[in-house]
């Protein structure tokens, strides 16, 4: 189920109500409604992989449990590598087993050897990367006696698959989140409020900003090779917001949803575009994954811990594995592998004590650079992707592709309102017109988003980018 | 909770009140555009009385030069084609007019792939604005999404992304054709040598698409059923020489079955290899459009007197 559908529209109501009449009474029979619920937003886009969830859910909970209750520390690496083994198996067969099969049949054509490889008709299921990292991190901080396991099936099946955050995230860890499954609810106003707000956000920045540019970005990358690389430019800049606008937005809604619920989601964009270094941006952007790689990929790999040689490498490897992660396609490797160097050269050019930039000239660099990043990530293949980096640096040629000029400017309306409100929460976070003093500033500023979201908003269903993540 | 659930009903209240206010001015605007898209589609469906419709997509609209076919038949004519629409819109179009009279010759430009893809509903939705004046066209609208007829209840909905459009002819006029032009949309420019170099690579043969096929054999249908003398017409390409696609076969059947004129110019080497004829490998700039329906009228009017001749005579 999409959230800006009709059938959330609906779904979300009745939820709502539901809960509250249950959540008043007893905390298992609002935990059994909030899991009831989960499956069914979830089984409402395939419900055949609604075994999936519940499988890789399952496992943990039951490993999880004996890895608290197991003292021997080689049964517990055995426990351990099973719940790891399982979810990364789902993963890596769900996800990657085309891309490495075709991967290796290039390899060997590569060297001149023939080799076929079979291809499997296999439909990706929606946040599988989401929930089988939420579901390893409970057990990966039980293993590391971190976190004590819950005795409640239904909870923590119903924390696996909390509908707000199942299929985009914010990546939720058990030490946050569960607990919370746990605590009586009560409704407040300002809760109630402050949640309406942040959804009326996300929907902006998804269906105004994200969702517009997309058809300008979908109409260049989509025929690379006949534009300019002016148009590619633009494309490549207006992506940048796009994937904000979706993600981002698609993060508020979750967050906003989840209080509704009286759940406290954790925050996962902090206007990376803000940011004056690529490690600042990595502070700011999908938070909920960088300090998941951080704390289960960086860190165990030996962090900053070691030689500068390693902690380049434990670094350069991470961002490639979050590359990965993203999509199993090499456009992506190579997006992670970019970061990866930012990340390399930022942290030589610190040691080195380079002159650190002032920000009206690092703010923008990082952005470019980020961008840079995003011709990689947005383009169906490798060598799409260098063709526009080639025509943008080396061959922009003449002329730029406008399309439709109502799209065009509908676009740029809808980026820079998007820029203007990042910019007054950036440096004037006293300045808020959803949540000013006077009511009537209130309401105006409600009202008026809601307006340019039925105006100009595009409502065609289309899907939340990072789903297919 | 007491406290929200006022709040949010101001909002909605607020919201109900903004969306009526709103929609009053965009209908006043829609119904005043001098000129335009808008304007074309509320003559098409609430104005037309023309003796000839032609009816078609981009290539309907710029390559059918309306006082040609006036000249040339002695009859009155409308260009109701549309820029980016296909079937549905066409079928909606077609419930308009026919709600109101029935034309007495109507030509279907159909592209040469034109049922092979599944028809977009979503490019009909450009109709939005007239759906509550025109009860005929909501069976067409309600399939541009699931629950259609509920955002349908929003004014503003109606007009989502049609603000440019809407009121650009205020202020620029003529752009998509003048009011004389009637209905013809002209393109003066000529294609560069460039764009003749990337043509679009023919698209591999394929089977008919269902949907498409039903909502074109409606159309048919309903005109026939009406007594509209129907032609069919495939228009040229530049540099593409298509002389069989599933579609053109499936328009020969229904040609022969319906025994219905159909004019197959993809394949006409007096169009498809004079890039001075072409605006961009698609459409036909002014000399291309005058030429081409000088060329279709030519053949159609025999036919057309013909049946004026029979129906006098009924």
């Amino acid at each position: 189920m999409l959230f800006n559908s009709i059938d959330f529209a609906i779904f979300l109501p009745i939820v709502f109500l539901l809960f509250w009449f249950v959540a008043q009474r007893s905390i298992k029979w609002q935990n059994l409604l909030l899991l009831t619920a989960s499956y069914v937003f979830y089984g409402w886009w395939d419900w055949r992989f609604l075994s999936l969830l519940a499988f890789s859910s399952v496992v943990d909970y039951f490993v999880g449990g004996m890895l608290h209750r197991e003292e021997n520390g080689r049964k517990r690496k055995v426990l351990f590598v099973t719940s790891m083994g399982v979810n990364l198996a789902l993963l890596g067969f769900f996800k990657y087993f085309n891309f490495f099969a075709d991967s290796f049949v290039h390899a060997f054509s590569f060297f001149g050897q023939e080799f076929s490889a079979r291809r499997l008709n296999i439909i990706l299921p929606v946040g599988i990367s989401f929930y089988t990292f939420q579901s390893m991190s409970y057990a990966i901080d039980i293993y590391r006696r971190k976190l004590t396991p819950t005795n409640d099936l239904i909870a923590f099946l119903a924390f696996v698959s909390f509908f707000p955050q199942l299929v985009a995230g914010p990546i939720e860890r058990a030490s946050h989140l569960l607990p919370q499954f746990f605590k009586p609810k009560t409704i407040s106003y300002q809760m109630m409020s402050g949640g309406l707000k942040i959804m009326l956000l996300g929907f902006f920045m998804k269906v105004v900003v994200a969702d517009r540019v997309a058809l300008y970005v979908d109409a260049v990358y989509n025929n690379v090779g006949l534009h300019t690389g002016w148009s590619y430019m633009l494309a490549t800049f207006f992506f940048a917001f796009q994937i904000y606008g979706d993600f981002a937005g698609y993060s508020l809604i979750a967050i906003g949803t989840a209080r509704l619920f009286g759940f406290d989601l954790m925050q996962n964009f902090n206007r990376p575009y803000f940011s004056a270094s690529f490690r600042e941006f990595w502070g700011r952007w999908h938070i909920s994954l960088s300090t998941w790689f951080r704390d289960y990929l960086y860190i165990p790999l030996g962090g900053s811990r070691g030689s500068k040689a390693r902690t380049y490498s434990n670094l350069f490897t991470t961002f490639l594995v979050s590359g990965l992660w993203h999509g199993a396609n090499w456009t992506f490797v190579m997006w992670g592998a970019i970061h990866g160097t930012y990340q390399v050269v930022e942290r030589l050019a610190q040691e080195l004590n380079f002159p650190r930039l002032p920000k009206w000239l690092s703010i923008p660099l990082v952005f470019v650079g980020a961008c840079l990043a995003w011709v990689f990530f947005r383009a169906a293949t490798v060598q799409d992707a260098f063709h526009i980096v080639g025509a943008i640096f080396i061959n922009p040629g003449h002329g730029i592709h406008v399309g439709d000029i109502g799209i065009m400017a509908f676009s740029l309306a809808g980026v820079f309102l998007l820029l203007g409100i990042e910019i007054a929460v950036e440096y004037f976070p006293n300045v808020s017109l959803l949540h000013h003093r006077w009511a009537p500033v209130r309401f105006a500023t409600i009202l008026a988003m809601l307006v340019w979201i039925i105006t100009l908003g595009v409502f065609d269903g289309s899907q939340f980018i990072y789903f297919q993540f | 909770m007491k406290k929200l659930l006022i709040h949010i009903a101001i909002v909605l209240a607020l919201l109900a009140v903004v969306d009526r206010l709103a929609g009053w001015g965009l209908d006043w605007l829609r119904d005043h555009s001098p000129d335009g898209r808008y304007f074309k589609t509320k003559y098409s469906l609430e104005i037309a009385q023309e003796d000839v419709i032609v009816l078609g997509s981009s290539r309907g609209e710029m390559n059918y030069v309306s006082q040609v076919i006036e000249d040339s038949l002695g009859m009155s004519c409308w260009n109701a084609s549309r820029g980016g629409q296909g079937m549905p819109y066409f079928r909606a179009i077609q419930e308009g007019i026919l709600n109101r009279y029935a034309p007495k010759v109507v030509i279907l430009n159909v592209d040469d792939y034109d049922l092979e893809f599944p028809p977009n509903y979503e490019h009909a939705g450009v109709l939005r604005p007239f759906y509550h004046n025109h009860p005929e066209i909501h069976h067409i609208l309600d399939q541009t999404s699931t629950f259609e007829w509920l955002l349908m209840q929003s004014r503003l909905y109606a007009y989502n992304s049609s603000y440019y459009y809407l009121i650009r002819p205020y202020f620029v006029q003529g752009l998509d054709g003048k009011t004389s032009d009637k209905g013809w949309k002209p393109r003066v420019d000529t294609m560069s040598v460039e764009m003749g170099k990337n043509l679009e690579p023919e698209p591999p043969k394929m089977p008919l698409n269902p949907e498409g096929v039903a909502l074109f054999d409606a159309l048919v249908k309903k005109f026939q059923d009406k007594g509209c003398k129907m032609f069919m017409v495939v228009s040229p390409n530049f540099g593409r020489s298509v002389d069989s696609s599933t579609t053109i076969e499936y328009l020969r059947k229904t040609s022969r079955e319906r025994d219905i004129p159909l004019f197959v110019y993809s394949n006409d080497s007096a169009f498809i290899t004079k890039p001075d004829y072409f605006t961009d490998p698609n459409h036909l700039n002014v000399e291309g459009a005058r030429l081409f329906t000088s060329d279709l009228v030519r053949h159609i009017k025999p036919l057309v007197v013909h049946n004026q001749q029979l129906s006098s005579h009924d």
